[in-house]
């Protein structure tokens, strides 16, 4: 263990090493000083030679005395590492003792001197041949010695620097790194340490800081891996919409979020290629130099919006920000962008600016058909009135019925208008879908031709729906009337059917906005001529239409669209060319059947009478006038006024003359509303009528304050007209006569 | 007329003795004015044959300078040409000396005789001292020659020699008849050391010049001749001895 270590093995080699050196450092200071010493003990030889031998050397040499050269050189190589000596004289003689031995050596030359006279004469030469090699000898073997005593001692404490290092520090530092290679991001954290007897540490060490820095890690990464979590469920809950990509200044994507794969549809290997086709290539990506707006050093982030193809063929909108991350030079490293997917955006913008368009055809409607009301209602009512003195004269009967039809048709396009632009009461009740098929095919079959076959699927339990009877009438109507016109020529077969649908959260992925639960499924369908691919996107606009202008107005399926939504559903349209066109609705089912509550259809046509003396208010007076006729028709008294204040003057006058108040809304001088105000000061308990030519939606206040019991829409028809004002004055009579016998009892 | 040229010459060498020299010399065309002549040291033998050598020299003009030196060093010296002349020495040594020319007259005979002092052994032959422990004096080449082999003792002198003698550190003595004579009668006439025997070796002594000086030798060998044949060396060694006598 100790040696698997790379810093124990670090460790012994850096001593090992470091002391080696040191060794031989100081070996060869050793030994330097050891050849010093014995230079030295050699030099001294020089002097003994000088000092001793050489005089008489000198003289026996002098003398050619050669047993006496011989017994002196041989006593001289008596001295210790004396190898060879040798004397040469002048006139060529030599003598020597011993012999050359020794691989290295020291020479050293005495000359011989004599000195005679006071003459000196220069004899010849003292050659000394001193051997090293005892001194090497003697060297290596110290450096040897000394080598192995230090090496053994070197080992020795490295083993025990090893050892020591081992307890108080590798063993510690496996048990580090065994802890941190064991740590699992995103488990639970220990606190960690380290198990060290702490009767060897005074005070914390190193290893101590070591331990408390990596539980404070711990901590942070704990925080940290919180604060990514957290980021990352922000990201997750962005991922639908929001993209994350990078690319370098060579336009090489290196990250792309996998959100971004999953939206468009490509593969992981494909959405890269892609990607460098639309958003490098494209001419508002920021590596073009004129999308670089520069702030100084610092690149501004840079907006765009582009239309990018999915896979499937469909496409998508998203917002780019790309942001330009520079380097310390400012030039371009990469570039990080934010993909925002805003096609449901785009659409919504679509759809509000269709909706403004709405709002000002609605608004234009709105103004005009309070006018344009009065003015169907006075048609309606003299044709009507005219009719009825003309029964005996057949042509002019039939000529005021078109009168009449013309009236009706241009009231029914009003209310179309009306209803497209919200400017229409709707009254939502539980009812039931299938009565109003029946009828809506009842009623059809009698203006379609014998080659269109009409049939009714009817395969639901539940046909309830919170709606208006009314506009659900006029939205089977528009789509069986559009049907008709699609097969007039060739013929086919008209179907309506009827389904419960329960949409799961699958489901409701093709139907935005719709919420998971139980729906009604109405189908419209013909197998007519079709619609043109390219007209299917603008079939529910106001006023699109591929009909001739006697056919069609090109509000009906727009309206078609305006109920639809208003009832919280959804309609989807299926054509192909040739081979018919299906409408596809989805209302929810109501929750409750309210049996109370649930209106039938329309009621039969009775025209009740009465003979009541009524106060009738419109400032149009040919208005005024009319239904004053067709009040008297019914055998009702009628007092008409055109002006408020002249009505209110003789209420007051006679106010318990009048049994029903009928007032216009929207008058000159005085509202209807305020009238009615001051009228109920005068009488409370009379009951009030009040016509409009504007959707009106009864106010619960105006109700509960007893202000208005039934709001018409002009033009009324005589049915209903005569109808309301029985209803009202019926419940008042019943009512009075119950406070009477209460009074009375 | 032979007989009158002779005359005259001889009369001329009489009769003009000293200024003979530089004449010849000149005609000889020897710029030679100094020599240098290695001897033996303290030696007795070449004393007696200083005078000789000189006189021949100042004949020829030439101013001797005596350098004494050990007896073998005199001789290396004389051949090496750091001296001019090694005064005297036995016959051959220009054998091993090859630079030496010896000028072949006999300035001295040597005798080689048995010092002893107490041996009775009767000796006539140097075999005769086999056995003995012999001592020679250094760089005197005859004895030392001859007895290679046996157990000898150098000396590095006369004196030395005969010290070792008298005090029975070697047996016998081997030495110049008139040298040792002189040594014992001048440091150890009492101490009983005599000769015995006949003389081992008789030799002559000649004086030896260097090559480089080649071209006196003939003139200094006539000179020589006539000095020995005058008896006028006789005259000067018998003059020495007389000197050199204790």
């Amino acid at each position: 263990m100790i040696m698997t270590s790379s810093i124990a093995k670090k460790l012994i080699i850096s001593i090992l090493a470091f002391s080696f050196v040191i060794t031989l450092f100081i070996t060869g200071f050793h030994i330097f000083i050891d050849y010093n010493s014995e230079i030295k003990r050699v030099s001294a030889y020089e002097m003994l030679i000088k000092n001793t031998y050489l005089d008489s050397i000198t003289t026996s040499v002098w003398m050619y005395d050669d047993i006496q050269i011989k017994l002196q050189l041989d006593g001289l190589l008596n001295l210790p590492d004396l190898d060879y000596l040798i004397i040469k004289s002048k006139d060529g003689y030599a003598w020597s003792s011993g012999e050359m031995k020794s691989k290295r050596h020291l020479i050293k030359d005495f000359p011989l001197i004599y000195t005679q006279n006071n003459m000196s004469f220069e004899i010849g030469t003292l050659k000394a041949v001193i051997s090293l090699d005892e001194i090497y000898d003697r060297l290596l073997n110290s450096a040897l010695v000394t080598l192995a005593a230090n090496s053994v001692k070197t080992f020795l404490m490295a083993g025990f620097i090893l050892l020591i290092f081992n307890f108080f520090i590798t063993r510690h530092l496996h048990s580090i790194l065994n802890w941190l290679k064991n740590i699992e991001i995103g488990k639970s954290f220990e606190k960690f340490s380290l198990n060290r007897s702490k009767r060897y540490l005074k005070s914390d060490d190193e290893l101590d800081e070591i331990v408390a820095t990596i539980n404070e890690m711990q901590d942070k990464l704990k925080n940290y891996l919180e604060i990514e979590k957290r980021f990352k469920r922000l990201i997750d809950d962005l991922q639908e919409t929001f993209f994350f990509y990078k690319y370098d200044n060579a336009g090489n994507f290196t990250y792309i979020s996998s959100s971004m794969t999953a939206v468009l549809g490509y593969s992981e290997a494909e959405i890269y290629r892609f990607c460098t086709g639309y958003l490098i290539k494209n001419k508002y990506s920021v590596l073009n130099d004129n999308n670089r707006e520069t702030d100084g050093q610092n690149k501004k982030k840079h907006s765009y919006e582009i239309e990018i193809p999915r896979s499937k063929g469909t496409s998508c909108y998203l917002l780019i920000t790309e942001t330009p991350v520079l380097d310390k030079d400012g030039e371009l490293i990469e570039v990080e962008g934010l993909a925002h997917d805003i096609t449901d955006r785009k659409k919504i913008e679509v759809q509000l600016r269709q909706a403004h368009k709405m709002e000002a055809i609605g608004t234009l409607a709105g103004g005009i058909a309070h006018d344009f009301n009065n003015i169907l209602g006075i048609i309606i009512g003299y044709s009507q009135l005219c009719m009825d003195n003309t029964i005996d004269q057949p042509e002019t009967y039939v000529e005021l019925n078109e009168i009449l039809k013309a009236a009706n048709r241009a009231r029914d396009l009003v209310k179309q208008i009306l209803t497209f632009s919200r400017q229409t009461e709707t009254e939502k009740n539980p009812i039931n879908i299938n009565p109003i098929v029946k009828e809506i095919i009842k009623f059809i079959r009698a203006s379609l031709p014998s080659t269109i076959e009409i049939k009714s699927e009817i395969h639901c339990n539940n046909d309830i729906v919170m709606a208006d009877p009314v506009k659900m009438h006029q939205l089977l109507m528009n789509l069986c009337v559009n049907a008709g016109h699609a097969m007039k020529d060739s013929g086919g077969i008209l179907t309506i059917s009827l389904d419960n649908i329960e949409l799961s959260e699958i489901d409701i992925t093709n139907y935005p906005g719709l919420k998971i639960g139980s729906y009604l499924g109405l189908t419209v369908q013909d197998t007519g001529h079709g619609i043109p691919k390219e007209y299917l996107e603008r079939i529910f606009e106001p006023y699109f239409t591929t009909k001739n202008k006697e056919e069609g107005t090109g509000l009906g399926l727009a309206v078609v669209h305006a109920i639809v939504e208003e009832h919280a559903g959804k309609i989807r349209v299926y054509s192909e060319p040739g081979a018919g066109t299906t409408f596809y609705i989805l209302l929810p089912l109501a929750e409750a059947v309210y049996g109370e509550n649930r209106k039938d259809s329309l009621s039969p046509c009775v025209i009740p009478r009465g003979n009541e003396c009524i106060l009738l208010v419109d400032d149009e007076q040919s208005l005024a006038a009319i239904m004053r006729k067709i009040l008297e028709s019914l055998g009702y008294i009628v007092v008409a006024e055109t002006n408020p204040f002249d009505a209110l003057e003789r209420f007051i006058m006679n106010s318990e003359s009048f049994d029903l108040l009928i007032t216009d809304k929207t008058m000159p001088g005085m509202p209807g509303l305020e009238l009615i105000k001051q009228i109920k000061k005068k009488k409370k308990n009379i009951p009030v009528i009040l016509t409009t030519g504007l959707s009106y939606l009864k106010n619960k206040d105006d109700s509960a304050k007893g202000l208005i019991d039934e709001v018409l829409i002009k033009p009324v028809s005589t049915e209903i007209l005569s109808q309301t004002i029985r209803k009202i004055l019926d419940y008042y009579k019943i009512r009075k006569e119950e406070q009477e016998s209460t009074g009375s009892g | 007329m032979k007989e009158i040229f002779m005359l005259i010459v001889c009369l001329s060498f009489f009769l003009f003795p000293v200024n003979t020299a530089p004449a010849f010399c000149n005609q000889l065309n020897f710029n030679q004015k100094n020599i240098t002549i290695s001897a033996i040291e303290n030696d007795y033998i070449h004393s007696l044959i200083k005078d000789i050598v000189r006189t021949a020299y100042k004949r020829l003009g030439i101013k001797v300078n005596f350098f004494e030196l050990p007896a073998r060093r005199s001789l290396e010296w004389a051949n090496i040409g750091r001296t001019d002349a090694d005064l005297a020495r036995i016959d051959n040594t220009e054998t091993k000396y090859s630079n030496l020319i010896k000028i072949p007259v006999p300035l001295l005979t040597i005798k080689g005789v048995v010092f002893t002092k107490n041996i009775t052994r009767d000796v006539h032959k140097w075999e005769d001292l086999s056995g003995l422990s012999i001592g020679i004096r250094s760089g005197i080449r005859y004895s030392v020659i001859r007895i290679e082999g046996f157990n000898r003792i150098i000396a590095k002198d006369l004196f030395h020699l005969f010290s070792l003698l008298s005090r029975d550190r070697i047996d016998v003595a081997v030495a110049d008849y008139d040298m040792g004579r002189y040594k014992i009668a001048k440091h150890f006439h009492d101490s009983g050391i005599h000769i015995i025997g006949k003389p081992l070796s008789s030799r002559h002594l000649y004086h030896y010049i260097h090559k480089k000086n080649k071209n006196i030798s003939k003139k200094l060998e006539l000179v020589l001749r006539d000095m020995s044949k005058s008896g006028e060396m006789d005259i000067f060694r018998e003059k020495a001895a007389m000197e050199a006598m204790p």
